[in-house]
């Protein structure tokens, strides 16, 4: 996605129009986001609202129009994560079953789902769960950074990822995915 | 940062990196009104804007154009039209009826000035009549020292008595010069059953008894204004808020617009010095929007490093006021065009038409109902009794007359504003204000 330097130039002068073209370009992107981070759709509503709230009051920051992708994610991220701190859950962890699967035929399991049912399965997982997920399998974080991020230790953070995935698998399962690999 | 191997992760992280998704299109609604100045106004905002520029630009355009309307060429005119401020003009006609000329040496017009070159005006049919020349008359009006000459040089006869309603001839003979000498007398309010030929002695006597008339009388005035207010606003650097911004508004904004009526006296103390009271009504709607920040916590950024977050709440305080309230003050008049007495100030000021007023006075007022905060209505407490200074400067139109438009920007401190404030920010107590309207003296 291209935000040319004078479209950043008149968003950080507050130029409605621009902003608005800001908005257009990156909104599937950051909504799709704020889909994986939450757990509804009127909690990602929220979570993306407050995004662009702070993209624009912050855009002022950017100074390369090539970053502000990635800038934009952060802040996404970011909100995100503020977002489940403030709502913080009390959920109980899904037990798994102890069945592990093989994942030999993985693109065989993805295909059975489209990606609106991906994120069905990526919203119900626990909220802790699929932070943890995200940032790590999704975003590329460290289990180190993770823990900074959350307030967890790097242990919880491996913990609650392994945790996602089995849970995955066993939603994997209940939808009839007959097998998926033993992840270590 | 890590990466995993596994074939299936990859395909799942592909998938979801990738995935996007339309949000509902009222969103971007939500995300312009919380965030401080971005996006449109609304429509009726901006017209509101619109309007108040245009009004601003109509009212600027009257009163140059009213000024272009007078030129110098319609001297006598203005002479005439302007009656009450001159107390006298010899008409001498030394050769002879056909080359008269006038002059005069008590004139309060500002634009005769010493050094004005000659200028030739010709004299409209009215002011004709008005001063009593029956045919088409060519005046030449020069300046020197205090005093001028206006050349008439026409065919005419002298100026006849009878027929001018308020403009009265005398003759008398010039001892040095041993010509006969014409005296004019403009004379202000002169029944017309009354003898013309006793006028000027009249108005001489009255000039000394209008003076001290004056110092007596007083006249009862009605002003509407619509006004602009112009505050300062600071964020408190005494609490534990952070304001992130406070939304700018347009000069002439909605947002900025109040009614002001005010009734009352004024009573000259002197020529220039005016006293005046009465009460006053005053209506405002204020709308303050402002962003604050708060600390919430501290997170690791993309490359390690230490990223705070901030929670922005963008917050809104809109209130009205609506005083009654009592005046006082005093007014100075800057122009008085009395020959070389035109003040330094009012030869600049535009205008011959103009009244330049310097005024200050003090204002009492009192909230008629609850300081409304239509939101976070805990920003506010009780109204109680305002107390304002205020000094302006004030240019009406015409300078004399009933109805008279005013323009007047005004200078305010409020003592006591912030006490009934409870926002994390101050209002300064001293702002600007800037009044277009009119006001009706009841003379």
């Amino acid at each position: 996605m291209l935000f040319s330097i004078t479209q950043l130039a008149r968003c950080q002068a507050n130029d409605s129009r621009s902003q608005r073209e800001l908005y257009d370009l990156f909104r599937p992107k950051v909504f799709g986001l704020c889909r994986r981070y939450t757990q509804s759709r009127q909690e990602a509503e929220d979570v993306f609202q407050e995004t662009f709230i702070r993209i624009f009051q912050n855009i002022y920051q950017v100074r390369d129009a090539e970053h502000v992708e990635q800038w934009i994610k952060r802040i996404a991220v970011n909100t995100a994560v503020n977002y489940y701190h403030k709502n913080k859950r009390h959920q109980h962890a899904i037990e798994d079953n102890g069945f592990n699967y093989s994942n030999d035929d993985y693109a065989l399991i993805l295909s059975h789902f489209s990606d609106e049912q991906l994120i069905g399965l990526i919203n119900n997982l626990p909220d802790g769960y699929r932070l943890v997920f995200n940032l790590y399998e999704v975003e590329g974080y460290s289990h180190a950074e993770i823990g900074e991020i959350l307030n967890i230790s790097e242990a919880t953070s491996r913990s609650q990822l392994n945790r996602a995935k089995q849970t995955l698998k066993n939603k994997l399962k209940a939808f009839g995915v007959l097998r998926y690999e033993k992840y270590a | 940062m890590k990466s995993t191997h596994e074939p299936f992760d990859k395909e799942l992280k592909g998938r979801l990196l990738n995935y996007t998704e339309e949000p509902d299109k009222d969103l971007w609604q939500g995300i312009v009104r919380s965030v401080v100045s971005l996006g449109p106004e609304p429509r009726w905002v901006v017209w509101t804007n619109r309007l108040s520029v245009l009004l601003i630009a109509l009212s600027g355009v009257f009163f140059l154009t009213v000024e272009e309307r007078n030129p110098e060429k319609e001297m006598l005119g203005e002479l005439s039209s302007s009656y009450s401020d001159i107390d006298t003009i010899q008409v001498r006609h030394p050769t002879g009826k056909d080359d008269l000329s006038v002059s005069g040496n008590v004139v309060r017009k500002q634009t005769i000035l010493p050094g004005d070159k000659p200028r030739a005006a010709e004299v409209q049919p009215s002011r004709q009549r008005r001063l009593g020349l029956e045919t088409p008359a060519t005046l030449a009006v020069s300046a020197l020292d205090e005093k001028f000459s206006i050349e008439v040089k026409s065919d005419l006869s002298l100026p006849r008595h009878e027929n001018v309603p308020d403009v009265s001839i005398s003759a008398a003979t010039d001892a040095a010069s041993k010509t006969p000498t014409t005296k004019l007398v403009f004379v202000k309010d002169v029944p017309d059953n009354e003898d013309r030929t006793s006028a000027k002695k009249e108005t001489q006597d009255s000039d000394s008894s209008e003076k001290k008339g004056r110092k007596k009388s007083f006249a009862l005035y009605f002003t509407a204004m619509p006004t602009f207010g112009y505050q300062r606003i600071e964020a408190k650097k005494d609490d534990q808020l952070y304001i992130q911004g406070i939304k700018r508004i347009p000069a002439f904004s909605a947002d900025r617009l109040g009614v002001r009526l005010e009734a009352g006296a004024e009573v000259p103390l002197s020529k220039r010095w005016m006293v005046f009271g009465g009460l006053l009504y005053f209506q405002r709607k204020q709308t303050i929007d402002y962003v604050e920040r708060q600390n919430e916590r501290m997170v690791t950024g993309t490359e390690g490093e230490f990223v705070e977050q901030y929670k922005y709440t963008p917050k809104s305080i809109e209130y009205e006021l609506r005083n009654a309230g009592l005046q006082i003050g005093l007014t100075y008049r800057l122009w008085m065009a009395r020959g070389k007495s035109i003040t330094a100030a009012g030869s600049l000021l535009p205008g011959r038409r103009f009244l330049h007023v310097l005024g200050s006075g003090i204002e009492f007022h009192k909230a008629l109902d609850n300081t409304r905060a239509l939101e976070k209505a805990e920003y506010f407490t009780d109204p109680s009794t305002y107390v304002f200074f205020n000094v302006y400067y004030r240019m009406q139109y015409p300078h004399i007359g009933k109805l008279r438009a005013i323009f007047q920007p005004t200078f305010n401190y409020s003592f006591y504003i912030n006490e009934n404030l409870n926002a994390p920010f101050y209002v300064k107590p001293y702002g600007l204000g800037l009044i277009l309207g009119c006001t009706y003296n009841f003379r």
